[in-house]
């Protein structure tokens, strides 16, 4: 595929554009939290307590006097690097897992089915917690449970996909033309499943996003020196009755991001292929090979006799 | 290059599709190989070039300028594929991947034998392309963008673009209107002729077959039961299956003023 005009058909949607501008700042925001942030993030001052929104608080303060602009912006580091780590781990996973289950003898292919199915009926959250309880609670778990929780998802979907386009006469043709297994599996049924694995990898990440604000909010994610919306959602709503708005800030940061990835999960799959991209038939071409050859069938020897 | 095939048997699942078939496909030379479906035209076809579903059990000789194919591992056959014998399948809506561009799958071959750089690749591909009476622009458009018959073109460009010297077609035109289907049967005719080809050609149809092949086997329940010269079979078929096909070809054909 030509990279070029996949990156135009994606910024074309208004979804892609969107979803593209919020995750470049979420990404932005994590990366320049990392040297600057307006004011320390973790600083408490008990005298500037739940400040209102103002030009040196552009989100106010919370109940020990932290900036919350600051401590959201050093969040959203926590945010990338959990959705790219559980990302990756649930890519391999989960390609791993359904190409044994799908290109393998019948027997190893048949029980990976069967771990698959096994493995999809634990609920993630609880794996994490488990995890948690026995390790203690860390940012390590949740990208270990929720990578394979939604990697074993992936593959299950990603199974039955490389199962059908196995079967194309594309994939015939293709080993017709030399293509041993590796090559037929990366030229044409990777691409060809791309885009139905990259709405679930979208789809696992903005959900480990979810999982880490959530495990933060009950305590089992990240610990008190790591900035995380989860926690500063637990934080904040403990006074959810006397200062409403500052929940405000996290809840719509952990929001807009996961539906931004899930928007962009849905332009990728979009763009990707090139049947949904508005573009003409190609218009008649080259000479006719050869002329009146329809007259031909007719005079076939013995055939009008 | 010759093909020779002896006693081919092949069994799946317990049922014999091809059932001891034999045949001589000489250098250079067009041979025909016609039945009704199900008689083991394409297995025979999937059989020479190795890719039959992996539960097929072959016996019997397939023999390539006297190297024998049977046996071979999916390895030491994939260097064959697409630069000694090369296939053209029946349906070109499926045949083409879908989110490749034309030009690229044409290269394939290339690409996949001949350690060709990216642009000469391309470079060839517009020139085959050109072969099969489709314009430079082809090579950058998508499969659903062309119409059924350029999409055989932009097939049998792939297949004859690494230069195979053995070419096996099976049911090529059959997806087609007619006019297109003559028009693609005059192609599959000069450039085999062109490029000094052997072609083995699987049809169910009598009629296709006189316009590209001399000779030509009849096939029912996966064994020969007639051979000889085309024009023979048309004229006076021996074997009832034979006399069918005729039949059918009349049929069809008869309509015509």
């Amino acid at each position: 595929m030509r990279r070029g005009s996949f990156v135009r058909a994606l910024l074309r949607r208004p979804q892609g554009a969107a979803a593209v501008a919020w995750l470049a700042l979420v990404a932005l925001a994590a990366a320049v939290s990392r040297v600057w942030t307006p004011a320390d993030p973790f600083r408490t001052d008990p005298y500037s307590a739940w400040l209102p929104p103002s030009g040196s608080h552009l989100f106010g303060t919370d109940a020990v006097g932290r900036d919350i602009a600051s401590y959201v912006m050093a969040a959203s580091g926590t945010t990338v690097l959990v959705a790219v780590c559980s990302g990756a781990l649930a890519l391999v996973v989960g390609l791993g897992l359904a190409a044994l289950g799908s290109l393998t003898a019948r027997a190893v292919r048949e029980s990976v089915a069967v771990l698959i199915d096994v493995l999809v009926a634990f609920p993630t959250i609880l794996v994490a917690m488990a995890l948690a309880a026995a390790f203690g609670g860390s940012l390590g778990v949740v990208v270990v449970a929720s990578g394979l929780g939604y990697g074993v998802t992936i593959a299950r979907v990603s199974r039955s996909e490389i199962r059908r386009v196995a079967r194309e006469d594309y994939v015939t043709a293709a080993r017709a033309s030399g293509a041993g297994t590796a090559q037929v599996l990366l030229r044409h049924v990777l691409p060809n499943i791309a885009p139905v694995f990259v709405v679930q990898l979208s789809l696992a990440m903005a959900t480990s996003i979810l999982a880490e604000a959530g495990l933060s909010f009950l305590g089992y994610g990240a610990s008190a020196e790591t900035a995380s919306w989860g926690r500063l959602l637990a934080d904040l709503q403990k006074f959810l009755g006397v200062h409403p708005w500052t929940i405000v800030w996290p809840g719509l940061a952990i929001t807009l991001t996961v539906l931004a990835l899930n928007l962009l999960g849905d332009a990728v799959r979009d763009a990707a292929d090139p049947r949904l991209r508005p573009s003409g038939r190609v218009s008649a071409t080259g000479p006719a090979a050869a002329a009146g050859p329809v007259a031909a069938v007719d005079s076939a020897p013995g055939v009008t006799s | 290059m010759t093909l020779d095939v002896d006693d081919l048997t092949v069994t799946i699942g317990g049922r014999r599709v091809v059932d001891g078939l034999s045949l001589h496909l000489a250098d250079g030379a067009r041979l025909g190989l016609i039945g009704e479906s199900g008689s083991g035209k394409s297995m025979t076809t999937l059989a020479v070039l190795g890719l039959l579903p992996p539960q097929a059990v072959v016996t019997g000789s397939i023999r390539l300028d006297g190297r024998e194919l049977v046996g071979l591992s999916d390895r030491q056959l994939a260097p064959l594929r697409g630069a000694t014998i090369a296939a053209v399948f029946q349906d070109p809506r499926s045949a083409l991947d879908p989110v490749m561009t034309i030009g690229r799958q044409v290269a394939e071959p290339l690409r996949l034998h001949g350690r060709v750089s990216r642009s000469e690749a391309r470079r060839r591909a517009v020139e085959a392309l050109a072969e099969v009476g489709l314009d430079e622009s082809v090579a950058g458009s998508w499969p659903h963008q062309l119409s059924g018959g350029q999409r055989q073109r932009a097939v049998i460009a792939t297949a004859l673009i690494a230069r195979p010297a053995v070419l096996l077609a099976d049911e090529p035109t059959t997806a087609l209107d007619v006019t297109t289907q003559a028009e693609v049967l005059e192609l599959f005719r000069r450039l085999v002729d062109e490029r000094g080809a052997s072609l083995l050609f699987v049809t169910h149809d009598l009629a296709v077959l006189a316009q590209v092949a001399e000779e030509a086997s009849v096939l029912s329940r996966g064994r020969v039961v007639e051979s000889g010269p085309v024009a023979r079979l048309l004229g006076s078929p021996v074997h009832p299956v034979t006399r069918g096909l005729v039949e059918a070809t009349r049929a069809t054909t008869w309509r015509a003023p």
